[in-house]
């Protein structure tokens, strides 16, 4: 039951991915897509959907859009503009590894929180500690070493947006 | 380096740097390269198959495909691709025989890397099939075809097994003998399509080739090249080429990921079953 319903949810991105890499959008290119995604999804869904319910959740998928056109645009902006700034006056870097905690439950979670940080110019995951749910982030201009005001300065909007998408 | 920096020296090398790498791609672009300019005129070889492989008004001679490398593939040179399947099949033949003592327990090790990796991999391991599924699917109209999408599939079951832990795949009964039965379920498809017209010349007393394609003025049989679909419209399916190609990604997915897979199995269980030294 739970496969079934983690195959269903995975028909519409599956589908989308067949004809955007097809690059054709006939109804019969629509029907091979669904039964490809249906193949695929009996092959692999149980991997990659563990919670299917998740998915039908429309709150999800609007934090998921506000998260996505925040990060992209302002977020990502600040971050540009701070390693502008470092570039044109390298005196004031200052790197080292930081060691930062998350307090989220699910992979996917932890996964955007890593790669929101690795993603944004001078913050970069060096390493992941899932047992103790630490990252080890690279900081190239470290404003606080302690674990809590690491993560109040690096990761603490990345997690509460992740939180309400993934947790 | 960080006591001067920022200073004028600083700027200056950076600036004739720059000047001096634009200064080489410009002399390299002008002098240096030789423009090739698009070719406007075919061979004489390529002329003759891109006006035959697709040609309506030349039925004799078609393979009623708009793609001409599948058309030579599976058409014009169909047997010699069979051949060709069958060694890279008893080529797996030979790497199952390497292993032929090893059975191995219940449960296999899915430690893999780290939490990125293995989620981001598990994204990736789904997408990659459905890529490879329209590069098959679409072998007859656009560049790709079977090998090439079983060669894309296979991708995914490296990637599963690379960073997932080969585990991944054998705990969700990727075993070596199913694996292998889709490889010869995809051989028998190919087998079958290939005698299907011989066997119906031969019922009906009229000449026909092993893995003929289209109809001949010499040898009437013909698998056919469209389909009406109620609601979907015409599918042009290029006769043999379809199911060739599909029978060729499920062996080539199969056998590649066997191949892969087999190559994973950890060599002190291997030492252990006595088949190696």
């Amino acid at each position: 039951m739970n496969k079934a319903l983690a195959v269903l949810g995975l028909i519409i991105p599956l589908t989308l991915l067949y004809i955007i890499y097809t690059g054709s959008y006939s109804l019969f290119e629509l029907l091979l897509g669904v039964i490809v995604a249906i193949i695929v999804g009996y092959l692999f869904a149980d991997a990659v959907v563990k919670h299917p319910g998740k998915i039908y959740n429309p709150i999800r998928w609007f934090w998921l859009l506000i998260y996505g056109l925040y990060y992209l645009t302002i977020i990502e902006a600040k971050a540009h503009w701070g390693v502008i700034k470092l570039i044109i006056n390298p005196k004031k870097m200052n790197p080292g590894i930081v060691r930062i905690p998350y307090y989220v439950k699910t992979d996917y979670a932890a996964v955007t929180i890593a790669n929101s940080i690795t993603n944004t110019p001078g913050t970069v995951v060096v390493d992941i500690d899932e047992k103790n749910k630490k990252m080890y982030v690279h900081w190239i201009k470290i404003i606080d070493t302690t674990d809590e005001g690491a993560r109040k300065h690096v990761s603490e909007t990345f997690e509460k947006y992740a939180s309400k998408i993934f947790d | 380096m960080a006591e001067k920096t920022g200073s004028l020296r600083d700027i200056s090398l950076a600036v004739l740097a720059s000047l001096i790498i634009i200064l080489f791609a410009i002399a390299l672009v002008n002098t240096m390269t030789i423009s090739i300019p698009p070719q406007e005129q075919h061979r004489w070889l390529s002329w003759e198959f891109l006006t035959s492989t697709y040609n309506w008004a030349v039925k004799k001679t078609w393979a009623a495909s708009p793609e001409v490398v599948t058309s030579v593939l599976w058409d014009y040179r169909g047997l010699d691709t069979v051949y060709e399947t069958s060694v890279f099949f008893l080529a797996i033949i030979g790497g199952l025989m390497l292993v032929r003592n090893y059975h191995p327990g219940k449960k296999y090790s899915e430690k893999g890397m780290s939490l990125i990796a293995r989620t981001i991999t598990k994204i990736t391991v789904v997408s990659v099939p459905v890529v490879a599924a329209s590069v098959a699917l679409h072998g007859h109209l656009t560049p790709g075809g079977g090998f090439q999408g079983g060669s894309i599939f296979a991708v995914a079951s490296l990637l599963a097994i690379v960073a997932l832990g080969s585990g991944f795949l054998l705990n969700r009964g990727w075993s070596k003998s199913r694996l292998l039965g889709f490889r010869t379920l995809g051989l028998i498809i190919i087998a079958s399509v290939a005698l299907t017209l011989p066997v119906i010349g031969l019922l009906d007393g009229v000449k026909a080739y092993v893995i003929q394609n289209q109809y001949k003025p010499w040898a009437p049989v013909s698998f056919g090249y469209t389909a009406n679909i109620p609601f979907l419209g015409i599918i042009l399916y290029s006769g043999t080429l379809v199911f060739l190609n599909l029978a060729e990604f499920l062996a080539v997915s199969a056998g590649l990921s066997l191949a892969f897979l087999i190559i994973s199995l950890p060599r002190e269980e291997l030492k252990k079953s006595g088949g190696i030294e």
